[in-house]
């Protein structure tokens, strides 16, 4: 059966009570061309064989599967700059939580909160570069929001000790439709990833180095880059 | 293409990795059409202003107030949505019948089987209003109904699959018009969820 171009609001159940939709064709798009690849999560830091043991829903793959490692054995993989096939690609932060949770915003927020995105406007770029150059630190802690929830208080984006003050978790946290983020294709609040956004802006962000001290980086001599699906 | 050569074409655009430093989009947001006096713009904003009153925008965006021939909209605050300082009482409760809905004095607050929306505010004031989108965010929301074409959804009543079948050109019209209107700062509330 063709699902119609606006979709389908309630195809199924995911779990009891928690209706399935099929997108439309300008949902699909949203997510999928937002970015510079159009296949979510085939990426240099996704596929990288460095697996992050604290990234939430992590699964130890099978050995033989498809990483990055695998690709560039197979000669499938060309052009690419040579440190990053010298070494697997990793966010590199002060912590592994902060690692984590940084991974966690690029993997699962950058491809539409990119800088090349139609909604580049906003100013808010949580993608993990390779020059060092942390897009979520520098976009969004200590970040005025553009958009104020009616009858809250909160006005900035991630405030340093206090993710009760803190848009980008309150947003996170709810399923409620004109608040939700992300804003579409989910029903369900991912508690895991909640969590360790919640630790790292309690337990990470407001140490005195901070904010300023998680700075991303690969190896110094990596040449300047950007690890998502942006293209130049 | 085989498969392994359709993989390698996939990787390589995904791993590709940009020269141009992140900076290079910044002037693209916000400040929206440089001022400009030639008569190209001018014919635009006319074009504009002649698709938002043919458009009913007002009828909605601009709160409504008794006149002296009865209800009226108030254009001294002419497209800045529902009024912040007003507050609602809940939306009558009706039976499942045929009335589904129902709307404020204002005109400025729609109840339905979506909750309540309020109209929002088109004029220019950067915080509150349009003054930061840009004019392919402002064409993307009425194609395809979801604020900046990618954010969350754009309730019932407003008629974006209608307005989503002009040209972009037209649409650009609308944009220059808005542009141009007085800036009024007035944030609309978030739309309530129905209730169950
Ligand atoms: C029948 C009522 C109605 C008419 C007519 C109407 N709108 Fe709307 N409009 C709404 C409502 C209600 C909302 C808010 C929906 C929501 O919050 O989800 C809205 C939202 C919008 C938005 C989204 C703004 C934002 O900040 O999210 C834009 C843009 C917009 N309208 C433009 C227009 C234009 C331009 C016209 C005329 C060509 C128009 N509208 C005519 C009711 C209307």
């Amino acid at each position: 059966m063709l699902v119609p171009a606006r979709g389908v609001k309630r195809a199924a159940e995911s779990r009891p009570g928690v209706p399935y939709g099929l997108p439309s064709v300008a949902d699909c798009r949203a997510c999928h061309e937002s970015g510079g690849a159009q296949v979510l999560g085939f990426a240099a830091l996704q596929l990288s064989s460095d697996r992050d043991p604290l990234a939430p829903h992590t699964t130890i793959p099978e050995p033989g599967s498809l990483d990055l490692d695998e690709l560039i054995c197979r000669g499938l993989v060309v052009g690419l700059p040579a440190a990053v096939v010298a070494r697997a690609p990793r966010v590199r932060a002060e912590t592994p939580t902060a690692r984590a949770a940084l991974g966690y915003l690029h993997g699962n927020c950058a491809h539409c909160h990119n800088a090349a995105s139609p909604i580049a406007s906003l100013g808010l770029f949580l993608s993990v570069r390779v020059d060092g150059e942390c897009a979520a630190l520098a976009t969004a802690v200590a970040h005025e929001s553009q958009y104020r929830p009616t009858g809250s208080a909160i006005e900035t984006r991630i405030v340093p000790g206090s993710p009760e003050a803190s848009l980008l978790v309150a947003r996170v946290a709810t399923r409620q439709p004109a608040i939700q983020m992300p804003p579409m294709a989910t029903r369900l609040v991912d508690e895991e990833a909640l969590a360790l956004i919640t630790r790292w802006i309690v337990e990470d962000l407001a140490r005195p180095s901070g904010a300023a001290g998680a700075a991303v980086l690969l190896t110094p001599a990596r040449s300047s880059g950007d690890l998502s699906q942006e293209e130049p | 293409m085989n498969r392994h050569r359709l993989a390698a074409a996939l990787v390589f655009a995904a791993l590709a990795l940009p020269l141009a430093p992140h900076a290079a989009r910044a002037g693209e947001g916000g400040a929206g059409p440089a001022p400009s006096d030639s008569a190209a713009d001018a014919a635009k904003i006319e074009r504009g202003r002649y698709l938002v009153t043919f458009g009913g925008c007002n009828d909605c965006h601009t709160p409504w107030k008794m006149g002296e021939n009865g209800p009226e909209p108030d254009m001294t605050r002419m497209l800045s949505g529902h009024p912040q300082e007003m507050s609602v009482p809940p939306a009558p409760k009706l039976s499942d019948g045929y009335w589904i809905g129902g709307v404020g004095a204002t005109n400025t607050a729609w109840s339905g089987p979506w909750g309540v929306s309020f109209p929002r505010n088109l004029t220019p004031d950067k915080e509150t209003g349009l003054g930061s989108w840009t004019e392919k965010e402002f064409i993307a929301t009425l194609r395809h109904g979801r604020q900046r074409g990618i954010g969350r959804e754009i309730l019932p009543p407003m008629p974006w699959p209608a307005y989503g079948q002009a040209t972009d050109e037209d649409l650009a019209a609308i944009f220059a018009y808005l542009r141009s209107i007085p800036a009024i700062s007035n944030r609309v509330p978030d739309p309530l969820p129905p209730t169950p």
